[in-house]
C-alpha cells in the first residue's frame, strides 16, 4: 500500500555558481554606483500576474491560470543595462485526473506551490517617459505538491530559464508602473502517470509598480 | 544468325543457366535461426521485438527466427546474436539435453549440433526425427518453427536451487485434503505400474502404446470421470497417437483448470519390442491414475484435468499439441503439475526436485507448501527455464504456469531408457510420497468444496488517479451474495498470481463490494474473496481476478 511518498531531488550545484556570478556582478555594480551621479541606479518592484502553464496536464490539474506574486530588485550598471534578482511565489489547488479507463468519477484534492529565486540581465531603451525592455535569466525553483486526503507529497528543487519583455511608464524620477510578458521553462525530469516529464514553466503576464533610488 | 551472334547468344544462355543454378543452390533465405542473449535483447524497442519470432526460451537466451536484414541492426544495438542456421526452412530442429556437459561431439556424429547452454544443444539432421537417429540416453524436444512465442523477459534471474532445503512453515491443514492424502495406496500404485509395464513397450507409434492409451481411457471412464482422447499426428512419417484427458468439472468456476499430468509413452534401446518404462514414466502415470481415483466423486471449485500425454519421448509432441490447442481456445489454466520419473532413488532419504521457470515460481511455492503440510518429503526447487525435457515445458511455451516433479537421481538412474527400467528397481514408498505431495498441491489449487461455498462473480475494475508528480491505483471489487448465513467477507490481495495473499480488510466486510485505495499504479494486484459464516468458518477462495480484469469488458 502506498501511503506517504516524499521525493527529494538533489540540489543542482550549477545554480549556486549562477548565484555567485550574480552576486559578483551586483557587487561590481554597487562599486560603480558610488562613483556615478544623476539618475537612480537601483529599483525595487512588486508585481502580480497571470501565469498559464505550458503543459496541458498542468493546466488540467490546476486550472488554466494561476496568480503569481513577484518582488524584484534591479541595478543599472551601464546605460541601458541592468541586472535583477527577484522572488516569485505561486500556489494553486486542483483535483486529480483519471488516466486511462474511468470506472467511478472520483478525484482527490491536491495543492501545488512553487517559490522561485530569479537572476537575470535586462536591456532597455528609453523614449521620454516610456522605457521598453527585454531580459533573460535563470531561476531556482522549490516546488511542492500535496494530496490533501492521501498523505502523498512530492517536493523538488530545479533550475529553469526565463526570458521577458515589457514596457515601463515613469510617473516621476522615482516611481513607475510596468507590464511584462514572460516565458519560462523549468524541466523537472519527474512525472507520474499523467505526464512522464513535467515542465513547470509557461507564459506569464505581469503588472507592477517600481520605486527607484 | 551469324556464327558470332550465335556464340554470344550461347554464352548468355550459359551464364543465365549458371545464375539459375547458383540461386537454386544458395543456402541463404530471408530468415535465419539465431540465439539471442536475454539480458541484451530485453533492452530492444518493441518495434524491433515485433520482428523477432521467439521459438524457445532458455535460461539465459532465446532461440528465435529473425529476418536476415535484422542481423546488422541487432549487432549495431550491441545484442549478441549467434546465427544457428542460415536456412531453417524445411528442417526438423530438436533441443537435445545431454547427460553430461560437452557431449555435443557425440551428437555431431548424427547431424548438426550446436551447444546452446551447458547441457542443452540444438540438433538437426535435415528433416529427420531425432528419436529415429540419436542414442537412447539423450532427451529431446521438438522445436516448432510454426508458432512463434512472444519474447518475454519478465523476471530474468539466474538459474539456481532456491534455497537448498526449503523450510516453509506448515499451514493449517484442511481436513478434507488430509483425508484424501491418506487414501493414496502403495498397492494401487504398484498395480498401475505393473499393468503399464505389461504392455511390453509403450513407444509412441507402436500398437502397444495405443493399447496402453485405451487402458488409461477405460480406467478413467470406470472411475466415472468424463474422458476423451486428444488425437494428434507427429513426425515426418505421419504417425498418430492420443493423449488421454479425464475431467472433473469445477462447481464454482468450471472455466479455471488445474492439470495433473504425466506422459505414458516409453522408450528404450529396444523400443519397438521392449520398453517397460516403469520409472519413465509408468511412475508418473500411476500417480495421475491414483490421484484421479481419490478425486473422483469429490466436488471442487475449479476444474481438474488428468492428462496422460503420448509421444513425449519423441520430443514432447503430445503435450505441445495439447498446450497449443488450449492456448488457442483461451483455456484458463491455473497451474500444471507434471510428474516424470518419480519412483527411483539411489539414496535415502530420497529427494524430489521441483523444476519451474521464473513465471511458475509461485506454483513451486504452493506445491512445496502443500507437501510440507500434508505429506512432508525432502524437496528442492530448481528455477531453470532451460529444463525443457518434459511436458511441463510445452505449457511454459504457451505462457502457462507449470512445474515438473522428478526424482533427484534421474540423471543417475542406471536403467533410464533401457529394457531394465522395471518395477522391481523402484522405491514405491518414494512414489507414494510424491503422489501424496502432488495430490495435496492439486487439491489446494482446485479447492475441494467444504460446508461453505466460495463467493462467486468476483469482478475487478481499476483506475489510476494522477497529479503532476504522483499517481495511485484504486481497485473496485464486487461479487455476488453468498448463499446461506454469511457474517461477512474477507478480501485478500497479492502481487503474484495464485499465491502470497494477504488480507486487506481489518474487519469483516458486510457488503458485496470493496474499494482498495492508494495502490501503486505500476503493479498488478490479484484478488480473491472468502465468505465467513456465523461460526467463524471461512470458505475457499473465490476465483482470482487481476485488478484490471473487467476493465476491457466495461470499456470495449
Amino acid at each position: 500500500m502506498m501511503k506517504t511518498i516524499k521525493k527529494h531531488i538533489p540540489e543542482p550545484s550549477s545554480f549556486f555558481i549562477l548565484i555567485f556570478l550574480g552576486m559578483s556582478l551586483l557587487f561590481q555594480a554597487t562599486l560603480c554606483s558610488q562613483t556615478a551621479g544623476g539618475t537612480p541606479r537601483f529599483a525595487i518592484s512588486a508585481a502580480a500576474g497571470i501565469f498559464r502553464p505550458g503543459q496541458g496536464s498542468f493546466r488540467g490539474l490546476y486550472g488554466s491560470t494561476q496568480v503569481p506574486l513577484h518582488v524584484q530588485i534591479q541595478f543599472r550598471f551601464l546605460k541601458g543595462w541592468a541586472v535583477f534578482a527577484g522572488f516569485r511565489y505561486a500556489e494553486a489547488s486542483g483535483k486529480t485526473l483519471i488516466v486511462g479507463p474511468q470506472y467511478v468519477e472520483e478525484s482527490h484534492t491536491i495543492k501545488f506551490s512553487m517559490s522561485s529565486i530569479r537572476l537575470g540581465v535586462q536591456y532597455s531603451l528609453a523614449a521620454g517617459r516610456v522605457r521598453l525592455f527585454v531580459g533573460a535569466g535563470a531561476s531556482y525553483n522549490l516546488y511542492k505538491e500535496k494530496w490533501e486526503d492521501a498523505g502523498l507529497s512530492t517536493e523538488g528543487k530545479r533550475t529553469g530559464l526565463l526570458a521577458d519583455a515589457g514596457a515601463e511608464y515613469l510617473f516621476s524620477r522615482w516611481f513607475s508602473i510596468f507590464i511584462r510578458g514572460e516565458y519560462s521553462t523549468i524541466p523537472t525530469g519527474q512525472g507520474a502517470a499523467l505526464e512522464k516529464k513535467v515542465d513547470l514553466g509557461g507564459i506569464e503576464g505581469v503588472i507592477g509598480i517600481s520605486f527607484k533610488f | 544468325m551469324t556464327p558470332k551472334k550465335a556464340s554470344v547468344f550461347q554464352r548468355a544462355l550459359f551464364l543465365g543457366f549458371l545464375c539459375l543454378q547458383f540461386f537454386s543452390m544458395s543456402p541463404s533465405s530471408d530468415v535465419v535461426l539465431v540465439q539471442l542473449d536475454k539480458l541484451q535483447a530485453a533492452k530492444l524497442s518493441p518495434d524491433l521485438l515485433a520482428d523477432i519470432k521467439g521459438l524457445q526460451e532458455l535460461q539465459s537466451s532465446w532461440i528465435a527466427e529473425i529476418p536476415r536484414s535484422l542481423l546488422t541492426t541487432l549487432s549495431g544495438r550491441g545484442v549478441a546474436c549467434g546465427v544457428l542456421d542460415e536456412a531453417p526452412a524445411g528442417k526438423a530442429y530438436f533441443l537435445v539435453f545431454t547427460p553430461q556437459p560437452g557431449q555435443a561431439d557425440i551428437l555431431k556424429k548424427f547431424g548438426n549440433a550446436i551447444v546452446l547452454e551447458e547441457r542443452t544443444c540444438l540438433f538437426w539432421s535435415g528433416a529427420e526425427e531425432a528419436r529415429d537417429i540419436l542414442p537412447s540416453y539423450f532427451e529431446i524436444k521438438r522445436l516448432s518453427l510454426e508458432d512463434g512465442i512472444p519474447l518475454s523477459f519478465e523476471k530474468i534471474r539466474p538459474k539456481g536451487r532456491l534455497p537448498e532445503r526449503l523450510e516453509i512453515p506448515r499451514a493449517a491443514a484442511d481436513p478434507l485434503i488430509s483425508q484424501m492424502v491418506s487414501q493414496v495406496s502403495k498397492a494401487n500404485l504398484t498395480n498401475y505400474i505393473s499393468n503399464l509395464q505389461n504392455f511390453q513397450t509403450r513407444y509412441a507409434s507402436t500398437a502397444n502404446c495405443e493399447s496402453s492409451g485405451t487402458y488409461l481411457y477405460n480406467y478413467f471412464t470406470q472411475l466415472g470421470l468424463a474422458c476423451e482422447y486428444d488425437p494428434f499426428s507427429f513426425s515426418q512419417s505421419g504417425y498418430s497417437s492420443r493423449n488421454v484427458v479425464a475431467t472433473i468439472l469445477g462447481k464454482t468456476s468450471p472455466d479455471r483448470e488445474v492439470i495433473i499430468c504425466a506422459h505414458y509413452d516409453s522408450y528404450s534401446n529396444q523400443k519397438m519390442t521392449l520398453a517397460p518404462g516403469a520409472d519413465d514414466n509408468g511412475s508418473g502415470t500411476a500417480a495421475v491414475m491414483e490421484i484421479a481415483r481419490i478425486f473422483a466423486g469429490q466436488a471442487f471449485d475449479f476444474t481438474l484435468k488428468f492428462i496422460c500425454f503420448s509421444a513425449e519421448e519423441w520430443g514432447l509432441y503430445g503435450s505441445q499439441h495439447y498446450a497449443r490447442t488450449a492456448k488457442n481456445q483461451g483455456e484458463k489454466i491455473i497451474g500444471v503439475i507434471n510428474m516424470d520419473m518419480v519412483a527411483f532413488t539411489d539414496r535415502l532419504p530420497p529427494d524430489l526436485e521441483v523444476y519451474v521457470n521464473s513465471r511458475s515460481e509461485w506454483l513451486a511455492g504452493r506445491y512445496i507448501q502443500a507437501a510440507n503440510t500434508y505429506a512432508p518429503l525432502r524437496m528442492e526447487e530448481v528455477i531453470d527455464a532451460s529444463a525443457d525435457w518434459s511436458d511441463h515445458s510445452s505449457f511454459w511455451d504457451e505462457d502457462y504456469s507449470a512445474l515438473c516433479s522428478i526424482e533427484e537421481a534421474s540423471d543417475r538412474n542406471p536403467y533410464y531408457h533401457k529394457t531394465t527400467d522395471t518395477l522391481d528397481k523402484l522405491n514405491m514408498d518414494f512414489a507414494v510420497s510424491v503422489t501424496k505431495a502432488s495430490l495435496a498441491a492439486a487439491a489446494e489449487l482446485a479447492q475441494p468444496i467444504g460446508t461453505l461455498a466460495a463467493p462467486t462473480g468476483l469482478q475487478a475494475h481499476s483506475q489510476i488517479s494522477s497529479s503532476l508528480f504522483s499517481s495511485i491505483k484504486t481497485v473496485y471489487l464486487g461479487w455476488n451474495v453468498s448463499p446461506g448465513s454469511i457474517n461477512g467477507y474477507n478480501i485478500y490481495r497479492s502481487t503474484t498470481s495464485h499465491s502470497g495473499y494477504h488480507k486487506v480488510n481489518s474487519a469483516l466486510v458486510s457488503q458485496t463490494s470493496f474499494v482498495d485505495r492508494y495502490l501503486s499504479p505500476d503493479v498488478f494486484y490479484y484478488y480473491v474473496v472468502t465468505a465467513v459464516d456465523a461460526q467463524g468458518r471461512e470458505s475457499n477462495y473465490s476465483t482470482e481476478v487481476r485488478d484490471d480484469e473487467d476493465n476491457k469488458k466495461t470499456y470495449s
